[in-house]
């Protein structure tokens, strides 16, 4: 699955682009090779990419150390997923743009597949080439957007751009916040990505803001092709608001198998960071073949009094997903959510859920997960909810409802509960179950086709968390829950 | 580590000693081996995550003095701590220090073919059922049932005959008096009914004193088709003691276990209940109640394997911890593929009394079919502050009035109790463990 292309830095791409669309005339490896990263990880690449990148020196030493750190440890092994062992050795670690010469030239040759579910979605034809990997330029016009975006946001001084931007333009806020939740030493897929992490997202907003609109990466035009190993950081200042969007719904296409992102949110007192992922990446054929593997490692600290940060989440794509939005309540008064949809058919395998750690007094934390299993589709939900004795009076009321469809499926739950003081009040309830005969019996009596009623029901099912989406995501999400779903029954 | 030396070393004086059976000794030296070579389990193993062994891997444990304590202060003793129970129907086998004492057990009257007897009066005799189920053990992956078919030399071996049903209850009484050094008892037992039957056996496992010891019980259950079992076990070792029991149920079809665990005693303490539902419509009911206080720390693991269709399985657990004691609970319900129609639920629920006090709960559910109803839920927190308030402006004091709380919450666990000695017993306990918290307190 991994690009065998030889792989650049932006300012060559137009040079190696137009070198690599010619025939190779002499039949001779041309010193391009030389630009391109080897395949494999070791300190040597660690240092090239960090050079190519021209990043600050604390960058590097920082790197560097999770490598260091990265080879001592050992792949996790706890998850309740299956994949056949990666081979690190076989990855090429550096996530420049890549050549667009392997993609469909035109809508023409994408799959057929793909295109009826772009229709079915209602993704605007424009947008579809984009989506498909089309190696066509600016499919559409979204350097006027972003640049009006831009000033809009200037002017309030929120400060939202790449991470390698942020690197160079506000190195020491980088330095700062980088690491500061998850540090390179958080788990094996986290320590992966801050040795090799090739680009991402990094958002500020400063004190007393309120961001006056949504963020969302599929407005910013150099998020496109981050790569495998992205880095988010979002940081709200006091009194902040924010609100960020990740992903979309439309399938995306992707030459990379591994995905291994960290997303970092710092709320200082009075913040409010709310973050909405849907992802919906290629999830494999029908018989489990190919797909993403998506380990990512998202967590936010509420690190002022006050503060909140809440995740809600849509995962339905992805052939293997792995990740545990979480939440550390340190400051008094702090409240963490999380709202998840976790739908896996075919051959997927999810396990997710979320991380609830109760430091300050009177934390609250609300957790509403919601699985759905079909065909094959094996779902866990992982999460855990820890107080410790510092927190006075802290709260969690966690629900996991789980949905299955069909004898093959897997729905499993494992809560860890851990209490250190006395006057928390901690809640878990979990049920299992499929849809009612009943339920199916009163919509088709009514006239409703099976799969649209099944499609409803499962709608009901996740309302709870559709309700904490941005509306027109809301809307995207509810379609899609039922394109993924199809071929589920009857 | 000590332990794992002085367990060595009962192996091989173990395995000198005359008289052994020879089809046992490969048996025990298998799983010898397979304890020794996985070791103790440390928290970085996912069952053991909350529950730390050093302190039995610090210790020497000697094999139990052969000497019989004084029978006559023995006996006394047990009738101090289970006089309660003195209106049971049925037999009484009581074991001293994991060894059977025929002076102070009664074998009552029992129907034709029932057997009641020590496990080390039948090893010789060879029973069919004592050789298959060691050895359907012997490659099992627990590290203390390994080491309990390696080190067992006594426990009690039930067996009823198909369509028997046994008034009151078969009692069994285990007493450690425990020496100056610290020993270990390693006890097996065997419970087999046969198709139709039913029967009630109480476990009691009393200690005494503050001095360390080891009881590592492992107990198999077999229940043949629609056979009933009620299984009690209330566990008040010593202060010192390490108590870990592991209670393997292997359920037929439309057969029934119920089981209640009561945990007050010892200062590490580990249950792990284990069934499976191995045909359809049988059905497993776990209540569990554990206080703890001081620095004990009780841990009760269950797993109920549905491996059948129309099975059902309910599980309540209540733990109150008081002091600087610490409670685990993890529950595991597994349904496997084609195990349709299950009806699994489990709750369980704790009470915390102090700011020291520590409870980690992990309900888990494992699902592989559709059409199945499956709950679990789990709650931790403190006494109603309106409540409390409640009963103080009807004149009740702060203490009594948490007490009444306590134990309102804690003993409908034991509601469902179907013989009265037994429930007035434990409500006694339960009762005076309270008090000993107020007291303290006060």
């Amino acid at each position: 699955m991994q690009d065998t292309e030889p792989l650049a830095t932006d300012s060559e791409t137009a040079t190696l682009q137009e070198l690599t669309s010619k025939e190779y005339k002499y039949g001779f490896v041309t010193d391009i090779e030389a630009d391109a990263v080897p395949r494999g990880l070791s300190e040597a690449i660690v240092r090239e990419i960090s050079a190519r990148k021209q990043e600050p020196e604390f960058m590097l030493e920082w790197r560097l150390q999770a490598f260091r750190h990265w080879l001592t440890m050992t792949e996790p092994t706890w998850p309740n997923v299956q994949y056949p062992p990666i081979d690190y050795q076989d990855i090429v670690y550096y996530s420049a743009p890549k050549s667009k010469k392997d993609g469909p030239k035109s809508l023409d040759e994408v799959d057929p597949e793909l295109l009826k579910t772009f229709e079915k979605l209602g993704v605007p034809l424009h947008e579809r080439a984009r989506l498909a990997g089309v190696a066509v330029d600016a499919v559409f016009d979204s350097v006027s957007v972003a640049t009006t975006f831009k000033e809009k946001l200037a002017e309030k001084g929120v400060i939202f751009c790449s991470f390698s931007e942020a690197l160079r333009e506000h190195p020491d806020l980088v330095q700062k916040y980088l690491g500061s939740v998850v540090p390179y030493s958080d788990n094996f897929f986290a320590a992966l990505n801050s040795a090799v992490f090739s680009d991402g997202s990094f958002c500020f907003i400063p004190k007393g803001v309120r961001c006056p609109m949504e963020l969302s990466t599929y407005f910013r035009i150099n998020a496109i092709d981050t790569g495998q190993f992205e880095r988010t950081l979002i940081v709200a200042e006091e009194g902040a608001h924010v609100s960020y969007l990740e992903g979309c719904t439309a399938p995306m296409r992707d030459t990379n198998q591994l995905h291994a992102a960290v997303v970092e949110l710092v709320a200082l007192s009075g913040a409010e960071i709310k973050y909405s992922t849907v992802q919906n990446w290629y999830p494999g054929d029908a018989q489990g073949k190919g797909g993403i593997y998506n380990f990512v490692t998202k967590r936010g600290k509420c690190a002022g009094a006050r503060s909140k940060i809440s995740w809600t989440q849509v995962e339905t794509g992805s052939a293997i997903t792995w990740k545990y939005p979480s939440v550390i309540l340190q400051g008094d008064d702090s409240i963490g959510e999380f709202y998840s949809v976790a739908l896996t058919n075919n051959y997927q395998q999810a396990d997710t859920g979320t991380k609830m750690v109760h430091i300050g007094r009177n934390t609250r934390s609300t957790i509403i997960s919601k699985g759905i299993s079909a065909g094959h589709g094996q779902n866990t939900y992982r999460g855990q909810v820890k107080i410790l004795k510092s927190a006075e009076g802290a709260r969690n009321y966690s629900q996991c409802d789980s949905l299955l469809m069909g004898e093959r499926c897997g729905a499993h739950t494992f809560p860890y509960i851990e209490v250190k003081n006395p006057t928390a009040k901690v809640e878990h309830e979990a049920s299992t179950s499929k849809i009612a005969e009943d339920q199916l019996f009163y919509c088709k009596q009514r006239g409703i086709r099976e799969e649209d009623a099944v499609s409803m029901i499962v709608n009901g099912f996740c309302k709870e968390v559709f309700r904490k989406l941005p509306m027109e995501f809301a809307v995207e999400a509810q379609k899609l829950l039922g394109v993924s779903l199809e071929g589920a029954v009857g | 580590m000590p332990a794992l030396e002085s367990f060595s070393r009962n192996f091989q004086a173990l395995a000198a000693a005359p008289g052994a059976p020879d089809w046992l000794s490969p048996l025990r030296a298998s799983a010898m081996g397979a304890f020794l070579a996985a070791g103790l389990p440390t928290t970085k193993h996912e069952d053991w995550r909350y529950t730390s062994l050093t302190a039995i891997a610090g210790t020497d444990f000697s094999e139990p003095a052969a000497a019989d304590p004084d029978e006559a202060a023995l006996a006394s003793l047990r009738a101090a701590d289970l006089a309660e129970l003195d209106g049971l129907d049925g037999p009484v086998l009581v074991f001293v220090n994991g060894r059977f004492s025929p002076g102070l057990s009664s074998p009552g009257s029992l129907p034709a073919g029932v057997r009641v007897s020590s496990m080390a009066s039948q090893l010789a005799s060879r029973p069919a059922i004592l050789e298959s189920s060691l050895a359907a053990t012997a490659g099992a992956a627990a590290p203390f049932a390994l080491l309990n078919t390696a080190l067992f030399t006594d426990g009690a071996l039930i067996e009823l005959p198909a369509e028997t049903e046994l008034q009151g209850a078969i009692q069994l009484v285990h007493i450690t008096v425990p020496g100056p050094t610290p020993h270990a008892a390693h006890v097996r037992n065997i419970f087999s009914l046969g198709a139709g039957c039913r029967a009630t056996i109480l476990e009691s496992w009393v200690g005494t004193g503050p001095r360390s010891y080891l009881s590592n019980a492992v107990t198999d259950v077999r229940l043949a088709p629609r056979s009933a079992l009620h299984h009690y076990r209330v566990q008040c070792e010593g202060d010192g003691a390490f108590h870990l029991s592991d209670v393997r149920v292997d359920q037929a079809a439309e057969s029934r276990y119920v089981s209640w665990s009561v945990s007050l005693g010892g200062a590490l303490v580990r249950n792990d209940i284990s069934a499976l539902l191995a045909a359809s419509h049988a059905e497993c009911v776990l209540n569990g109640l554990y206080l703890a206080t001081d620095r004990q720390h009780v841990d009760n693991h269950t797993f109920i394997d549905h491996a059948q269709p129309h099975c059902r399985s309910s599980e309540t657990y209540k733990g109150v911890l008081d002091r600087a004691a610490r409670g685990v609970f993890n529950g595991k319900v597994l349904v496997r593929p084609g195990a349709q129609k299950t009806d699994a639920s489990q709750s369980n629920r704790n009470l915390l009394l102090t700011r020291e006090a520590e409870v980690d709960t992990r309900p888990q559910l494992e699902i592989y079919a559709d059409d199945v109803k499956c709950t679990h839920g789990a709650a931790v927190g403190q006494l109603d502050e309106d409540a409390l308030f409640y009963l103080r402006a009807r004149g009740i004091p702060a203490d009594v009035a948490r007490n009444m709380l306590t134990y309102a919450f804690a003993s409908d666990v034991l509601d469902g109790l179907a013989l009265p000695p037994v429930k007035r017993r434990l409500q006694g306990l339960v009762r005076r463990w309270l008090d000993k918290s107020q007291e303290r307190r006060g």
